[in-house]
Formats: structure tokens, C-alpha cells, sequence
């Protein structure tokens, strides 16, 4: 619903008014560059902020509220889920300005940064220290702590060293109504309900974080990675679980199918062989003494599962060409339509098999193409569908596709998005997952934190379809 | 009834199935409160029993082990030993020690959100939980989370379960990430002369040794004991206890026993190990290494009159355990601590005598030997909760007998307080679920940034809302 224009005045004034015209975009073609994502779907903000420290976004926040707008707070903007998308318009809190990594404690294995440090700065800004940030999603040259935090991203290594919400320890959180509250930080077990894990992955619902502190840790000593090629896919998953029944965790175990090889040869030429069903991508990490010993085991299991071909880098720039192709899926899959549909599933590692070859059975109901690529160890799917928005035959087919793809993934025991969101586009699917119980405890939640909606309306969680 | 003194709780209703127990919390409301009732284990070190308790073990729920999936799902009831018995055969296991010898069961081990002595190396208990299936104060069954790895449908209900303290909901099942049990076990101890010598020496470490899973200290006179144990792949054990060992041997400020040796204790390996070990330094590994932990337990547990945790950031952990030092002076007090978590258990003797060490001993007669000696400790608390908050840490009373800290609240007011009493009032208004409410801190004034903010916004003619300490909800 369009905000009364009277209002949507009064609150540019006051926001012009505290920060100056040079931090508020009122010009829709401005405010244009704030109304999509990865997704495709636009909708601007009727204005856009940028802060530039906890009491400007608080402010900011407060004066939202007194004029009643909804209010968005972005980052990088790389959301694939639509989380970050202005669908009811108001403000958008433009966070990339804020950031500063305020501190490196490598005595303490902290970082304290503000939301809007790209990851990748925050990677830079470590590896001097001989630290490192474990979550890396793909978008890790973009993307923002504070949206990682936001979404709860993941990325291939999340295998080893777990997701976002493992390594956020504090919060500055700027709530609904203007205040500002600090939750958990460096000290551990600190007194109270964990907020911090509820905040981490609530996709700007509950409050708008403005400084995080988090856990760094040491880099390995010794990375090694290797490329194994398989002529079927199932030996290529059942090595994924041979690999962690012989007591290894990999940092990485990607998987790439036939589909997405094709793709990426294709485009990115990263050497992989197109007649191969599958290719698996792993990396161990650790210490030197034990690292040669797990890639040994990685590379028996392999052989001993008939990889017909396998690549160990021996090199850093081997490295960075086996991890070409990988890099490379998403944006090769771009290239084969106007629009790349990605989708983000995760089972029970064991049903990963299952999944994909759901997938491709419903591609083959609705006539599209489906291609996969897989964090493997984690049971974590993407399809990617390409496909082209203007016709809607094949819109209606991929969608249709995308719903039995989430209802198979429920019936596996998984889950509708294991690093992407919810955001707006999967939010009509959630209860599928959820239960309207369950839905309605998290939407009680949400009011609980802010009742009257204005946090990023019309994402993460819903109100369920029936009175609980 | 509220929680008393005494043993065991008044009442303890055992329902027999998922709709008995519904309909028990259902014919709660408006009464004092039910808490969750496992072992007792973390009751007992309150020292405080719930007034009516719900006994989960009749509850028909059976294990699900997945070893392909490396997952287990388990029924709250069971003990962390009856947990181990299921995945030793399977070369795999759940690595959180609750400290209990497996005793705790595993709703009240993830109710009171105990991380154990690896939580240096493998992280929180939270970490290790992926799903739960739980029973809402209104008696609504929920699966939140399940065997997926990752998952960011809805928001993380299932870690803010997990240290939930039984308020929110009545765990019933858990499905926790399981591991492959460690190749090698090795544990070193070394003594130092003062906690300041002690993080110099050990900081460093931390940084190489990627199987350092823990490091305890433990109070010895002025000095602190270390305890590190390091576990995982051999090679990459036994390498880097050596060096560990090495490092350790030549900091300052490690108290060598006369004529260099090793305790007494030391099981050294062959190789490296054995030129490594004494000087100051004992390795140990196998039962000798049980018998190390299984002590550090004993004191732990030991009878008290009052248990303190005290947290800050982990490089200020020396300045929070002098700070302890100089609270307590002239009393028997013993101090366990998370060596690179700055977390401390300070325990204050029941029996008279705390096992903290050499210059400890003797104290007694002068302070909290027995429930009645220990009135009057309210004053200390006081005094050390403002040195650890004025480190940017807090300080929670974790178990005091009756009259020992008088009606101090064990738990900090905080600025934050409201958010708990907010999401207590989600998971259960008619407050049926007391749990170990007597640990949740209270609402506190905002955060002088929310008044500054606050003030900001007022300044420039903006009639919002006054921010912060909104506990109204309740």
C-alpha cells in the first residue's frame, strides 16, 4: 500500500533535515539502484539513508516509525531470496557506508566491525594477522557481514567450520522503536536467552544490526585440494559419505553434476571433462602433519570408488584453476537465459542422491533444464534453472517445478533454504517446512520484537495460513 | 511451590505420552510453575529444587542414529552416558562433557546450555544442535530444525532452546551432530606462578595448535595449574603437544618442581613425548590424562556454599582472577576457569576446605566453611560483580545455600532484559514453565547509546517512543 504522500514528505524533510541532502536519495532514479537484488524482482524505496554509525541508523530508524514507514536495511544488495527487496516501499537503511572493521583482537580471536565491511575487506583486512572469517559465501567480494549476519549465509566451507551463526558472538542491534541494545559479545555464557542466534538469520525482521563482533580464526597451516571425476553420480555422493565415514572433514567437498560441467566448459573453460557425470571439489585443511595424511585418505577413497581421473593442485595458481569451475557456475548458468533461477535446498546428507535425482525427474515433467551444483558434505542443493521471464509458459512451468522441488525436499526431511533466506520469494513455501504451529510461535516472535510490522515487512517469516 | 532447600522436588509429575504431558501443562496454568526435570544434576549445583518438576522418562521416544549423516536424534531423558553407549560401537561420539561424567541427561545438559571443558576447540553446545522436538507451554508440539546441516528456514528457535533454562518450552527429543571419536588423547599440566604467567605462555599457543580442544585452570595457591588437552589426528596430536610442551617448558613464569620432574604423573609416550615431557611440564595421556580431568571434576563439583561464574574477555582473565583473589582474601575459595574463554567457576567451600591450593588451606576457619559461615558473602558478590562488569564482564551467582547472598539477584540486571522477559512472554504467557527463572537477568535502564540516540531524535522534535527497558509485555 503507497504511503500517503503528506507523510512520505514530512519523514523526507526530517530525514533531510538530520543527515543532509547528501546522505537521503529522494530522485527514483536513485533510489532505483535500491530496488532489487539477485532475484529480479525491483520494487524501490520511497527514500534511501545511509548511515554512518549506530545513532544515525537509530535515528533514522525513529524517524521511520514516527512517520509510519517500513524499513529495509541492505548491504551488499546479493540477496537471492529477495530479503532485501523494498516491496512495501519506506525506507531502505543503506548500510554499506558503515564500514569500518573497528578492531582486529587476534589475542582475543575477535573482529569487530559494522554491518557494512564487505566480507571479503574483512578477509584482507585479516590474513595479515594469520586470520581468517570462516563464512565465505559465493558473494563473499560483495556481500556484507551485516547481510551475512542478516541471512545467516553459508558458503563451501561451512562444512568444517559451520555457518554465520557460529561465528557471531555480539550484536549492536538498533530495535523497531529507535533503541539500541547490545547482545552478547566477546565474553562467553553470558547471562540470558541466546538473542544472538535469534537475531542471526532473522533477515532484518527483528532489528537492524550495526556492529557485529566476530570469532576470527587462525588460517590452516596447509590447504590442499583436489578435483576427483566421476562417471556416476551416485558413486561420486557415496564417496562424500565414504570420506566422512574415514574420519576426515574436508574444509570442502563441492559437487558439480554433468548439467553444470557442460555450463561451465562451455564458458569459463575451467578444464573439466563434459562426458563426466559428476566432479567432486575437495579441500582439507589443518595442520601440516596431518593434512598430507587426509588428502592421502581423500585420495584412496577416490580411487577405490573409481574416480577415472584425479587433479591434486600442487600449486596455488593449480589451485585457483580447480576452483575456477565452481567459482564459475553461477555465472556461466547466467549466460544461458535472461534469468538464472537459483534455487537453495538441504537434506540430511545421506538424501542427497534422492534430491537430485528429484530434481531432474521434475525437470523432465516440466520441459526446463535443471542443472545442480551441491556444497555436498552439507546435503546443501542448488538447481539452477535458466529461463526467460518474458515467456510466461515457461515462467508458470519453472515455478510449478520450484514448488515440487521445495515439497521433495520437506518429504526428505530437509530444509526449503539451508543459506539463502526466505526473504520474499520463498516465504509463500515456508510453512510447507514449518507447520502452522511452529509458524505462528516465530511470527508471535516477530511482534514481539516489532509490533507493528515495520522491520523489513513481507519477509522471513509469515503470519500461518490458519489461527493458532 | 517455589524452588526450596531441600532434595528433591514436592511434586514430579511423569507423564506417559506426548498428550499426557500436554495436558499437564495445559492444568498448570495459573498455578507456581513446573520446571523440567532430568538428572538433577544442574539443580543440585544451585542449589535450589523446583517445587513441581516434570519427569520426562516414561515418554515413549526412541533414538535415530544416522552415522552416514553424522547425526543423532535422542530423547531428552536420556543420560549423556546412555548417549555414549549408543555411538562408542560406532567409532563416533557427541564431544560436549558436561563436566558430570555423562550423568546429566541430555534435556537439562541443553537447558542449561553446558559447553563442557572442549568448548575451547569445538565450540558451544548450541553449535552441536541442529533440531528439537519440544513442547510449548500451552501444550502444542513443535519440530524445530531437524537432521539438516544447514538451515535458514524461520528464525533459530532452536538455539535459543538450547540454554533456555526450561522457561520457554519442555524439550523432548534433540538431534545433535555427532562426530568421529579422536584418534589421540594427549593431556599436558603445568603449573604457574601467577594467571598473568600463565595467558602469556598460553596465548600463543592457540594460534598453532589446531587440536588444542581445551585448557583448563585450576587454582593452585597464587598460582594457577593448566591443564591442556589436545585431540584429534596423531601426528598432528603428538606434533603439537610436543611443541606445546617445548614452549611451555621455556616461558616465564612456570613453576618447576625441585629437581625438574614431572609430578609423578606423567605416562610419557615414546619419541618426542618423553623428551618433552617434565621440567615443569607433564604429558599424559590414557588413564593417567582420566585422572587429571576426573580431579579438575571433583573440584568443580565439590560441596559449596556458593558458586559464582564470572566472564570477561578471555586476554583479561588474569586481571578477573586477581580480582577474585583480592574479593575472597582470607577465605577458602577454589577457581576453575576456561582458560581462552575468560570464563571462571568460583566455588566457595561447604565442607571448610576448598581444594584450590596450598595457600587456600587453613582459610577456612576464617570463612564460608558451612551454610552458616557463608552469610554475609552478599557484600563479596556485590564487590566482584562491579570488578567484573568493570572489565566489560558479568558475574552470575550459579548456586548459594539459603541466607548466603541474602536476596542479591544472581543474575545482573540488564539492558537487555527486556528481549528475555519479551520472548518469555512468546513461548509461554501464562508463565506455566518456571524453570531456573531465578537466572534470567531482570530488565535494566537502555544502553547509554539508546539514550543517546533517544536523545538525539528528541532534540530534533521527533515524538517517538522512549526507548529500551519496554518489559511490559509480560
Amino acid at each position: 500500500m503507497a504511503l500517503p504522500p503528506d507523510r512520505l514528505e514530512a519523514a523526507h524533510r526530517a530525514l533531510v533535515e538530520r543527515f543532509g541532502p547528501d546522505r537521503v536519495l529522494t530522485d527514483f532514479r536513485d533510489r532505483m539502484a535500491y530496488a532489487y537484488d539477485a532475484t529480479g524482482i525491483k520494487y524501490p524505496p520511497d527514500v534511501v539513508v545511509f548511515p554512518l554509525s549506530t545513532e544515525d541508523a537509530a535515528d533514522a530508524v525513529r524517524i521511520a516509525a514516527h512517520h509510519g514507514l517500513p524499513i529495509v536495511a541492505r548491504g551488499g544488495g546479493t540477496n537471492i531470496s529477495g530479503g532485501t527487496v523494498p516491496i512495501r516501499g519506506g525506507l531502505c537503511l543503506a548500510l554499506n557506508r558503515m564500514d569500518r572493521i573497528l578492531d582486529i583482537d587476534p589475542e582475543n580471536h575477535t573482529a569487530t566491525v559494522q554491518p557494512g565491511v564487505r566480507n571479503l575487506a574483512l578477509q584482507e583486512a585479516l590474513k595479515p594477522h594469520g586470520f581468517f572469517f570462516a563464512p565465505d559465501p559465493s558473494s563473499h567480494r560483495v556481500s556484507t557481514i551485516g547481510g551475512n549476519a542478516g541471512e545467516n549465509a553459508g558458503g563451501p566451507h561451512c562444512l568444517k567450520y559451520g555457518v554465520t551463526v557460529n561465528h557471531v558472538l555480539g550484536l549492536t542491534l538498533v530495535l523497531a522503536d529507535g533503541s539500541v541494545v547490545r547482545l552478547g559479545g566477546p565474553e562467553q555464557d553470558r547471562p540470558g536467552f541466546d538473542l544472538v542466534s535469534l537475531l542471526v538469520g532473522s533477515e532484518g525482521t527483528l532489528g537492524i544490526i550495526t556492529e557485529l563482533v566476530v570469532r576470527i580464526l587462525p588460517l590452516p597451516a596447509e590447504v590442499r585440494t583436489l578435483l576427483a571425476v566421476f562417471d556416476d553420480l551416485e558413486v561420486a555422493m557415496r564417496t562424500v559419505s565414504d570420506i566422512i565415514a574415514a574420519r576426515v572433514v574436508p574444509a570442502t567437498m563441492e559437487l558439480l553434476d554433468r548439467g553444470t560441467i557442460e555450463v561451465v566448459e562451455r564458458f569459463a573453460r575451467a578444464g573439466y571433462p563434459e562426458d563426466a557425470e559428476a566432479v567432486l571439489l575437495i579441500e582439507v585443511d589443518g595442520p601440516q602433519e596431518s593434512v598430507a595424511e587426509e588428502l592421502d585418505r581423500v585420495e584412496a577413497i577416490c580411487r577405490r570408488n573409481g574416480a577415472r581421473d584425479l587433479r591434486i593442485a600442487q600449486s596455488e595458481a593449480e589451485r585457483e584453476a580447480l576452483w575456477l569451475g565452481r567459482r564459475a557456475a553461477y555465472g556461466a548458468a547466467g549466460r544461458l537465459s535472461a534469468y538464472v533461477w537459483t534455487q537453495d535446498v538441504t537434506v540430511p546428507r545421506d538424501r542427497l542422491v534422492e534430491m537430485l535425482r528429484a530434481c531432474q525427474a521434475i525437470g523432465r515433467k516440466y520441459g526446463i533444464r535443471i542443472i545442480s551444483v551441491a556444497h555436498a558434505g552439507d546435503g546443501n542443493l542448488h538447481p539452477l534453472v535458466a529461463y526467460d521471464p518474458q515467456d510466461a509458459d515457461q515462467v508458470r512451468r519453472v515455478k510449478a517445478a520450484d514448488r515440487e522441488i521445495l515439497e521433495a525436499c520437506v518429504a526428505l526431511g530437509g530444509s526449503i533454504s539451508g543459506e539463502h533466506g526466505i526473504g520474499h520469494d520463498k516465504l509463500p513455501n515456508l510453512e510447507l517446512q514449518l507447520g502452522p504451529d511452529l509458524l505462528g510461535l516465530m511470527w508471535s516472535v516477530r511482534r514481539a520484537f516489532d509490533p507493528d510490522l515495520r522491520l523489513n515487512p513481507g519477509k522471513a517469516v509469515a503470519a500461518p495460513s490458519r489461527n493458532v | 511451590m517455589p524452588e526450596g532447600g531441600t532434595t528433591a522436588p514436592q511434586a514430579i509429575l511423569q507423564p506417559a505420552g506426548l498428550d499426557e504431558l500436554a495436558r499437564l501443562l495445559r492444568e498448570a496454568r495459573g498455578g507456581p510453575g513446573l520446571a523440567p526435570w532430568g538428572a538433577g544434576s544442574q539443580w543440585a549445583r544451585w542449589g535450589r529444587v523446583p517445587g513441581a518438576a516434570l519427569d520426562l522418562r516414561a515418554l515413549p521416544v526412541e533414538p535415530r542414529l544416522s552415522a552416514a549423516n553424522l547425526t543423532v536424534t535422542v530423547p531428552a531423558c536420556w543420560r549423556l552416558e546412555e548417549l555414549d553407549a549408543l555411538l562408542a560401537p560406532h567409532g563416533l561420539w557427541y564431544p560436549i562433557d558436561t563436566g558430570d561424567g555423562g550423568a546429566a541427561t541430555v534435556g537439562g545438559h541443553l537447558a542449561a546450555a553446558t559447553s563442557g571443558i572442549r568448548r575451547t576447540g569445538l565450540g558451544p553446545a548450541r553449535d552441536w544442535v541442529l533440531g528439537m522436538r519440544a513442547v510449548l507451554a500451552d501444550g502444542r508440539e513443535v519440530r524445530i530444525g531437524g537432521e539438516m546441516i544447514k538451515n535458514v528456514a524461520g528464525y533459530n528457535l532452536h538455539r535459543v532452546l538450547v540454554g533456555s533454562l526450561g522457561m520457554l518450552a519442555v524439550l523432548v527429543e534433540a538431534t545433535l551432530r555427532i562426530a568421529p571419536r579422536p584418534e589421540r588423547h594427549v593431556t599436558l599440566r603445568a603449573r604457574f606462578e601467577t594467571p598473568a604467567a600463565a595467558w602469556g605462555a598460553l596465548s600463543p599457543l592457540r594460534r598453532r595448535a589446531s587440536t588444542l580442544v581445551a585448557a583448563e585452570w585450576l587454582r593452585a595457591g597464587d598460582g594457577v595449574e593448566v591443564l591442556l588437552a589436545f585431540e584429534g589426528p596423531a601426528r598432528a596430536v603428538d606434533h603439537q603437544a610436543a611443541e606445546a610442551a617445548r614452549e611451555i617448558r621455556s616461558a616465564a613464569g612456570l613453576a618447576v618442581p625441585a629437581g625438574g620432574g614431572d609430578g609423578g604423573a606423567a605416562a610419557a609416550r615414546g619419541g618426542d613425548m618423553a623428551v618433552y615431557g617434565g621440567e615443569g611440564v607433564t604429558v599424559v595421556e590414557g588413564d593417567a590424562a582420566a585422572v587429571l580431568w576426573d580431579a579438575r571434576r571433583e573440584r568443580l563439583l565439590s560441596p559449596a556454599a556458593l558458586r559464582l561464574r564470572a566472564g570477561v574477555r578471555p586476554s583479561d582473565l588474569p586481571r578477573l582472577w586477581a580480582a577474585v583473589a583480592e574479593v575472597f582474601a582470607g577465605r577458602p575459595w577454589d577457581g576453575i576457569a576456561r582458560g581462552y574463554g575468560g570464563v571462571v567457576e568460583i566455588v566457595v567451600p561447604a565442607g571448610g576446605d576448598a581444594a584450590g591450593g596450598d595457600s587456600a588451606r587453613g582459610e577456612a576457619s576464617r570463612g564460608a566453611g558451612q551454610p552458616g559461615e557463608a552469610a554475609g558473602c552478599a557484600a563479596l558478590v556485590l564487590d566482584l560483580r562491579r570488578r567484573a562488569e568493570a572489565l566489560g564482564g558479568y558475574l552470575q551467582v550459579r548456586g548459594a545455600l539459603p541466607g548466603t547472598v541474602e536476596d542479591l539477584p544472581w543474575t545482573s540486571a540488564s539492558p537487555d532484559g527486556h528481549l528475555h522477559r519479551r520472548l518469555k512472554a512468546v513461548f509461554d504467557p501464562a508463565g506455566v514453565l518456571a524453570g531456573a527463572h531465578f537466572l534470567l537477568p531482570e530488565p535494566a535502564e537502555p544502553a547509554a547509546a539508546a539514550a543517546a540516540a533517544a536523545g538525539a531524535a528528541t532534540a530534533r522534535g521527533i515524538a517517538g517512543e522512549k526507548g529500551g527497558s519496554a518489559g511490559g509485555n509480560l
